[in-house]
């Protein structure tokens, strides 16, 4: 008996003691879910994946997969959200009186500096790694790549946050470096003045499309340079200030303007690398079809896919063309057209039919004309995709910058360099529109060369090539514009609504029948099969002679110009940007739980 | 190094599990030893006997032993014995684990009948404190206690349930009435702000997490808790919300005894929510379309309901209340255990088999439960003990119940209350085809099609296996080491038809979401302790010891979309492959997790006696743990407590009536590390929720977690001061204690909300500290004690002062006051205030002041519009949605007089903290029949009835059913439904409105919402027979036969006008209890059953 306990009562005496030998290392613990911060810079293939992870919050619900892209942009003299008024909902936002409550303003900034913490870290993190100090040159290179992109990325997400909140707290550090991570806003030109030079250092590291193969949705070269274009104009133009809260000029114009000019430039040197495509609605067909379109005209886009809120968009499917929910498609109409816009374009200007559709898929999936007010923003059309059914997330890319937006950047920044346009800037916008006839040059008219008349020029063109792609508001903002294009607008709609002015000819009704719907048909080609009556030869002029007296026999009529009341422009609940006021709205409210985690942020312009 | 460290550790488990193993055989060449004694010695006189317990049990494997000779028997299984002895003078002694001692001279007598004393210390009123026990007498600090004899009758599926009210200081709450629902243990209040406030369970001394909702009520022996920091602190880092040490019944030395119990039953909704029936309902809805004048919305009106004129057919409509359909059931229950103990002196055994099939009152919602448990224990020789515990269950709890950690959309009880009130004309077949349009216009979906669209199969699997072994190296002197290996596997299935919320956001294709996790812990723990008897007054005993424990844990999730249509859900779980993306659409990849958690420890304690007058207890214990970054992984644990029995001065010795006087205090520190791990280093994860999509698929991104990493964080730590006074008066008649305490908290855990232009939302900082004072009385007696009557009351009764000290700087040094933070039922609410010198779970939202009147506005003839006059202060922004503000509309009160309701007008409106609460739990035996009565209460603690909120808000949904309450409304359309504007008119209308229109903001907490939720509760009478003695000696088939009918839950007097007043649902976040959102109904549940010992 004696024999067997002692020997193992000594074995577990000692092993007891052998187990505290070690016990430093027992509570010492890597967790194999989870990579460490110096592991995952030391390893291309993991820093690849801390850049996706930047690039990540550019998309989902919150990002411009949905309120980046469709609800803070809005509305301007092009396009409004859908539905009545709340403080508290998107509406809100677009009717310019959201409440610092209105969630739609939490999450897209929270996401915003989300992203600039990851790029931080990157940007920090990658040239202390030993790969970048000590690694091939191939891993150089791509390392590089990494900390160009990161640096542009975050330029972007600061861009993003001024345009629509002014002065915002400002890091370039990752926030464990911080001192003190209670920031209190940065005035936006300090920002800018770094975020433009970052975008400087990165255009060196990245290499431009077709040396690196890079797909639209990945920045390029040229991408970085037009965003820096993009941001100097920004940077040159007009913003609301803190103090005193009044729309001010930014300082030193003339030096952003010449940093445009010169990226413009250099990116319009390189047409093999991006150009503008010929078949403007094959720019946005694209992003439908997560491809690069015919000439690389779309220089960054946000790529989108996953079915899922955080990695997919819901351009299509929220904003759109409107697809009845019985449909095959089920989708569209959360964005919709301003009336007036319709008629900004020319009669044959190719875009038109593109951005505005003014009609709807019906449940038995024909085409059916829409009241004005209903148009949707034709850019985004989830029949344009191949997914089906009540799915919210198609796959559709967010285009953030396109090539056409570098030749009308040039001509504006080249028209303000030299006090009128120079033979350079003409030609450059003169391109855009040429584009838009489908190269004739007779249609296009006589651009003006005095300074003002070209500048109206551009305020003009851009409204009618980027209509839906959600430039408009911050164009007009830079501009110190928004406040009499809406007025005018207003103005604009009362003309409408009361067939008065430039509207005298537009119908008040127009009937039609319905058709079947054929997707693949272009955006003009499906204007031009509707089945609507009209006098004359040209089914095309419907839109502009006065309805017929008496409604012609078996079809249905659509309220066009009735479709425009005076709730529509002046009301509670519907009026067109009806909280707008100047010198205060340009800029949205910062969300409460933002404010009340941070005793040094303060809320400003009057909210 | 680490590698080394494991493989010793593994080779040293693997020795101690050789060792109990080789240990078993020498046991049975012991036995045959005695034998052989037995038939070598020849003797003279033979005596024959029986030895039964004081009840007249036969025992058997009592030791007879002749004194002064090696001659020994051990009595049989029905307790008789023969034994032959010298002569007339042989003196035998009786001895067995349990029972005193007893010693007989034979004399002349040739049979003998023993009945032995039951050894008190030994069994009742010994309690275990950690790696020892002490009786109560030697105890000196706080512990309550429950045994196997106090919820014996309470015929409930979780021990948790069984406990309930019983033990003074430990509160136990069910956040809601559905099967296998969460309950909370809360000992002396929970000390954490944001941490978890679990207390530790430690059953058979291994540590096993949620012990009481894992066990039933029928394998526990006892439970003591410990409450106060020096008798905690022995469990140092884990044991700062006290310690729940739970013993499960073992075998006895006694013959086999095969004892069935088990009951069936039926359970019943309690009481429903009042909601308005069809005529009022259309009535309501008439007022909601046409009060904006908008045609179209008018024409919407009459296309679904008719015109007004139609709506008198409403009141003819039968009336449908769908909580009827859903919760309405009659919810079986049946519950079987069967128990086989025994044994002899060396080995005892006990096998329990527990069956429970209990329905939920909800559609699809149940709870089954199978569970073997076997408990050995051995006594190899007089220095050797060994044993072993293996316990197995099986759970699976069934239904996606009715609440949600999600915001308002995302839970289900909404569908119940508001669904239109009746069925038809036109909509017939809501019930059983989803209505698209409804849905999207309402929010709402067809409650029956919706619980039979949302299933939810929860399995969990528990694996116990413990053994120890305990070694006598000397006189006094024991080793001890106790391994234990815990195994909990879990997996969820949930299916989410196609009319669910989650699968239109997928293609109107079901989803399911397969979720599987394992967590295995390995405790083991070596203690050495040593009786020393210094002399007759002097007594010391000492411990140290040495702990590990390992956990290690794997989960995995696995989310597929685009189900078929109508595919069934066990079909769905039983393939998921049969899944077909859309065109262009991708499945997101499955994810896998690890876990890791390692504790290490070293303790010791001194427990020191002079006379059994005065007593003292020293301990101290040292913690590693992974949680921390090693360099702050150590804290170390000191405790002392101290007691004076006063009864045992000589002053008091005389005192008759007094029969027991005790003072005790104790001061002692413990920690917190239930934290989560590894939030001291920036860890990347890698997932497809932070990829991109370069191309047609998702790249996985590299990110850092939403919390900031804090490199300095570091135990929560605290301390724990105690007073308390036991007593006995009255030959025991009447005995209690008496606890007073104080508890600190430091060094608390905030997930501190950071600002989020760091790219964070949190960051976990050792910033807040925390106080708990109460008061705890204990009473218990025998009422009435007669030969036939017999009346037992025991009464509890506990107050907590909970009280945030600090809750950190910010970083200009000065102190941060308060925060709100959000309980979340809706986004964008912030209805608690977190505030320093307040308790925890602080209301934080408007005064409700009634609704706007005519008085309050001018008139204009000519627009027919009403405008708030100067000084009317509106709440068009705070409850409206930035509306216009008119008559009837809910009016806030302006506190801070600027004539606007905004967040300065919001204030406390009271919080979740009772005054007091407890139990009393009362035994009645006449005769045969017995009854007991058990009644729980709470005191002074509001409620948050959130549900109130959204049932009476129109928000921006139609078509919506409300409460009764609304029925009081204020009015804009006269009986003929022509709308009225004119002010005489209009207040005509309303002189008798109790209620505002329902308001079209977002939902906010006002203090309409905060109700009392005190409630006494009658949560267990039981009425029992059990068949005469007489009659089971005939029959000698059964030793004993009882049935009882039992009501649960049979009345609660409470004011709260909710479901119940104890409903809990958002607390996973322990800022926000109290809130009443959504909680599944809670029923009631009459059963009868049966307990048969054979």
């Amino acid at each position: 008996m004696k024999k067997n306990i002692k020997p193992g009562l000594l074995a577990a005496i000692i092993a007891m003691i052998m187990v505290c030998i070690s016990c430093d290392d027992y509570i010492d613990l890597d967790n194999p879910s989870k990579i460490s911060e110096i592991a995952l810079y030391n390893d291309v293939a993991y820093t690849s994946s801390a850049v996706t992870a930047i690039y990540a919050e550019l998309i989902g619900d919150n990002g411009y997969g949905n309120r980046l892209s469709s609800i803070l942009p809005l509305a301007a003299d092009d396009f409004e959200t859908s539905g009545d008024y709340n403080c508290n909902d998107r509406r809100g936002i677009s009717m310019y009186e959201a409440c610092s409550s209105n969630p739609e303003l939490n999450n897209p900034f929270k996401q915003l500096y989300s992203g600039i913490e990851r790029a931080n870290l990157c940007i920090k993190n990658i040239p202390n790694s030993t790969v970048y100090a000590t690694g091939s040159e191939d891993d150089k290179a791509m390392m590089n790549k990494f900390l160009g992109e990161a640096l542009a990325l975050r330029a972007q997400f600061y861009y993003e946050l001024i345009r629509n909140w002014g002065d915002v707290p400002f890091h370039d550090r990752p926030a464990a470096d911080l001192d003190d991570i209670f920031l209190a806003k940065t005035d936006r030109d300090t920002i800018y003045d770094q975020i433009i030079t970052d975008l400087g250092e990165a255009s060196d590291l990245v290499p431009w499309r077709t040396e690196g193969n890079i797909a639209p949705t990945r920045l390029s070269k040229g991408a970085i340079k037009a965003l820096r274009a993009r941001i100097a104009l920004a940077r040159a133009g007009y913003s609301l200030r803190r103090d005193p809260v009044q729309m001010i000029q930014g300082s030193n114009a003339m030096q952003y303007y010449q940093i445009a000019f010169d990226e413009c430039k250099a990116i319009m040197a390189q047409r093999g690398e991006h150009d503008l495509n010929p078949d403007y609605e094959d720019i946005f067909r694209s992003i439908h079809e997560s491809r690069a379109d015919n000439t690389n005209e779309i220089m960054f886009e946000v790529g989108a896919f996953g079915g899922n809120s955080k990695t997919d968009s819901k351009l299509g499917y929220y904003n759109g063309l409107r697809h009845d929910r019985a449909s095959q498609w089920n989708g569209g109409g959360g964005i919709n057209a301003i009336p007036t816009y319709f008629y900004e374009f020319g009669r044959n200007d190719v875009r038109r039919d593109v951005t505005i559709t003014f009609f709807q898929v019906n449940k038995d999936e024909q085409e059916e004309l829409a009241a004005a007010g209903s148009w949707t923003d034709g850019k985004f059309r989830k029949s344009w995709t191949d997914i089906t059914g009540p799915s919210q997330n198609l796959a559709v890319n967010w285009p953030i910058i396109r090539f056409a937006d570098v030749l009308l950047m040039y001509a504006e920044a080249d028209n303000e360099i030299n006090n009128g346009p120079s033979a350079a800037a003409i030609l450059a916008l003169e391109e855009v529109r040429l584009r838009a006839y489908g190269g004739d040059a007779s249609q296009i008219g006589t651009t003006p060369t005095g300074k003002q008349d070209f500048f109206n020029a551009i305020v003009q063109e851009r409204l009618l090539e980027f209509g839906g792609e959600s430039i408009r508001k911050y164009d007009l903002i830079r501009w110190n514009l928004i406040n009499d294009k809406i007025q005018e607008t207003k103005q604009k709609l009362a003309d409408f609504m009361n067939g008065t002015g430039d509207y005298a000819n537009v119908p008040d009704v127009i009937y039609y029948k319905a058709a079947g719907y054929n997707p693949d048909l272009s955006a003009q080609e499906v204007v031009q099969s509707f089945d609507v009556y009209y006098s004359g030869n040209d089914q095309s002029t419907v839109y502009y002679n006065p309805a017929p007296d008496d409604s012609p026999s078996g079809y249905s009529s659509v309220r066009w110009r009735d479709g425009v009341d005076a709730d529509y422009i002046d009301s509670e609940r519907k009026g067109f940007a009806q909280y707008f006021e100047p010198n205060r709205k340009e800029l949205l409210p910062i969300y409460d739980d933002i404010l009340n985690t941070n005793y040094n942020l303060t809320q400003d312009y009057g909210y | 190094m680490r590698k080394t460290a494991h493989t010793l550790l593994d080779y040293f488990l693997l020795l101690l599990l050789l060792l109990s193993t080789s240990l078993v055989f020498p046991s049975s060449s012991k036995k045959s030893e005695l034998k052989n004694d037995f038939v070598i010695f020849q003797q003279d006189k033979k005596v024959t006997g029986r030895v039964t317990d004081t009840d007249g049990i036969p025992l058997g494997g009592v030791t007879v032993l002749e004194k002064g000779t090696t001659n020994g028997v051990v009595t049989d299984f029905d307790g008789n014995f023969e034994i032959v002895v010298a002569d007339e003078r042989s003196t035998l002694s009786f001895s067995y684990v349990g029972f005193q001692t007893i010693s007989e001279e034979i004399g002349n007598r040739n049979s003998i009948t023993i009945t032995m004393q039951p050894d008190t210390v030994a069994l009742d009123d010994l309690v275990i404190i950690g790696y020892s026990k002490v009786s109560r007498e030697e105890l000196t600090s706080a512990v309550a206690s429950v045994n196997a004899e106090q919820i014996k009758d309470i015929p409930v599926n979780s021990a948790a349930e069984a406990i309930q009210g019983r033990l003074a200081g430990v509160r136990v709450t069910t956040a809601e009435g559905s099967p296998g629902a969460d309950v909370e243990i809360r000992v002396r209040g929970g000390t954490s702000i944001t941490q978890d406030n679990s207390p530790l369970y430690i059953v058979d001394g291994i540590q096993v997490e949620n012990a009481l909702s894992i066990l039933s009520p029928q394998e526990i022996e006892s439970v003591d808790v410990l409450k106060d920091a020096a008798s905690t602190s022995i469990y140092g880092a884990r044991g700062a919300n006290g310690v729940v040490l739970i013993t499960t019944k073992g075998g006895k030395p006694m013959p086999t005894q095969v004892n069935y119990s088990g009951y069936m039953g039926v359970r019943k909704i309690v009481n429903k929510l009042a909601v308005m029936n069809p005529s009022e309902f259309v009535n309501y809805e008439y007022e909601l379309y046409n009060f904006s004048g908008d045609e179209q919305l008018s024409n919407t009106f009459t296309d679904r309901y008719g015109t007004y004129d139609d709506l008198s057919i409403y009141k003819n409509i039968p009336f449908q209340n769908w909580q009827d359909e859903v919760f309405g059931r009659d919810a079986f229950n049946q519950t079987h255990n069967l128990n086989i103990q025994g044994g002899s002196a060396e080995t005892t055994f006990s096998l329990s088999l527990n069956h429970v099939e209990e329905e939920g009152i909800m559609l699809n919602s149940g709870y089954k439960r199978d569970a073997a448990n076997f408990k050995f224990d051995h006594k190899i020789n007089s220095k050797f003990r060994f044993g072993v515990n293996a316990r197995y269950s099986r759970r699976k709890i069934d239904g996606a119940g009715t609440s949600s950690t999600g915001s308002q959309g995302s839970n289900r009880l909404r569908n119940a209350v508001r669904y239109q009130p009746y069925t038809g004309p036109g909509n017939e077949n809501f019930v059983d085809e989803f209505d698209p349009n409804y849905a999207t216009l309402t929010n709402l979906t067809s409650p029956v099609l919706l619980a039979n669209n949302e299933i939810q199969n929860d399995y969990r699997n528990d694996l116990i296996l413990n053994s120890y072994f305990s070694y006598d190296i000397m006189k006094n002197l024991t080793f001890k080491s106790v391994i234990g290996y815990v195994q909990n596997d879990r997996n969820t299935n949930s299916f989410n038809g196609k009319v669910t919320s989650v699968a239109r956001a997928n293609a109107d294709m079901p989803v399911v979401d397969l979720r599987n996790s394992q967590v295995r812990r390995v405790t083991n723990s070596n203690t050495l302790n040593y009786n020393w008897r210094i002399n007759s007054k002097h007594r010391l005993d000492l411990l140290i010891g040495q702990e590990t424990v390992r956990t290690d844990g794997e989960s995995e999730r696995i989310y597929v979309k685009w189900l078929p249509e109508n595919i069934s859900p066990s079909e769905a779980f039983a393939s998921i492959q049969r899944a077909t993306p859309p065109d262009g659409q991708v499945q997101d990849p499955p994810t896998t997790a690890v876990t890791l958690d390692r504790i290490i420890s070293y303790f010791g304690q001194a427990h020191y006696s002079y006379d059994g007058k005065y007593l003292a207890t020293l301990s101290v214990r040292t913690d590693g743990s992974s949680v921390f970054d090693p360099n702050y992984g150590y804290a170390t644990f000191p405790s002392l407590s101290l007691a004076w029995n006063a009864k045992k001065e000589k002053f008091l010795q005389d005192v008759d009536w007094l029969n027991n006087l005790k003072l005790r205090a104790s001061y002692g520190t413990s920690g917190n590390n239930r934290i989560e791990p590894f939030l001291y280093r920036t860890f990347f994860n890698v997932s497809s929720d932070n990829g991109y999509a370069f191309g047609q698929s998702v790249t996985p991104g590299a990110a850092p977690p939403e919390e900031l990493a804090n490199p300095n964080v570091k135990w929560e730590k605290t301390i724990s001061k105690n007073i308390g006074l036991d007593f006995s008066l009255f030959d025991d008649r009447l005995y209690g204690s008496i606890d007073a305490y104080i508890t600190d908290t430091d060094d608390l855990l905030l997930r501190a909300k950071i600002p989020q232009t760091s790219g964070y939302d949190y960051q976990y900082q050792n910033s807040g500290a925390t106080q708990n004072k109460g008061v705890e009385l204990v009473l218990g007696g025998s009422v009435v004690e007669l030969q036939d009557f017999r009346w037992t009351a025991n009464f509890n009764i506990a107050t907590n002062q909970n009280k945030i000290v600090s809750l950190g700087k910010n970083t200009t040094g000065e102190d941060l006051d308060f925060y709100l933070e959000s309980s979340g039922w809706v986004n964008n609410i912030r209805d608690f205030k977190v505030q320093v010198g307040e308790p925890i779970g602080q209301f934080y939202g408007y005064v409700t002041d009634g609704f706007y009147g005519i008085d309050d506005f001018n008139y204009d003839d000519a627009t027919q519009t009403y405008a708030l006059k100067d000084g009317v202060p509106s709440s068009s922004a705070a409850a409206l949605g930035s509306k216009g503000v008119n008559p009837g509309d809910l009016k806030l009160k302006d506190l801070n007089n600027d004539g606007v309701i905004g967040d300065e007008d919001m204030k406390v409106l009271g919080n979740a903290q009772p005054k007091f609460y407890g139990g009393l739990s009362q035994q009645f035996a006449y005769k045969n029949f017995d009854m007991s009565m058990f009644f729980n209460f709470s005191v002074g603690n509001k409620v948050y009835n959130a549900n109130k909120i959204e049932f009476t808000t129109q928000y921006l949904y139609r078509d919506n059913n409300m409460l009764t309450d609304v029925n009081g409304r204020w009015r804009n359309f006269n009986d003929q439904g022509q709308r009225v504007v004119e002010p005489t008119a209009l207040a005509a209308l309303n002189q008798n409105a109790t209620f505002w229109t329902p308001p079209s903001g977002q939902y906010i907490l006002h203090s309409y919402a905060i109700e009392d939720g005190s409630f006494l509760r009658l949560s267990n009478i039981t009425l029992g027979y059990s068949l005469p003695e007489s009659l089971l000696d005939k029959m000698k088939v059964f030793s004993n036969f009882r049935v009882y009918v039992t009501a649960n839950n049979l009345f609660t007097i409470t004011g709260y006008s909710g479901y119940d007043p104890e409903a809990s649902t958002r607390r996973s976040n322990p800022l926000t209890p109290g809130v009443d959102y959504a909680a599944y109904p809670r029923s009631r549940f009459i059963l009868s059953g049966v307990n048969i010992t054979f």
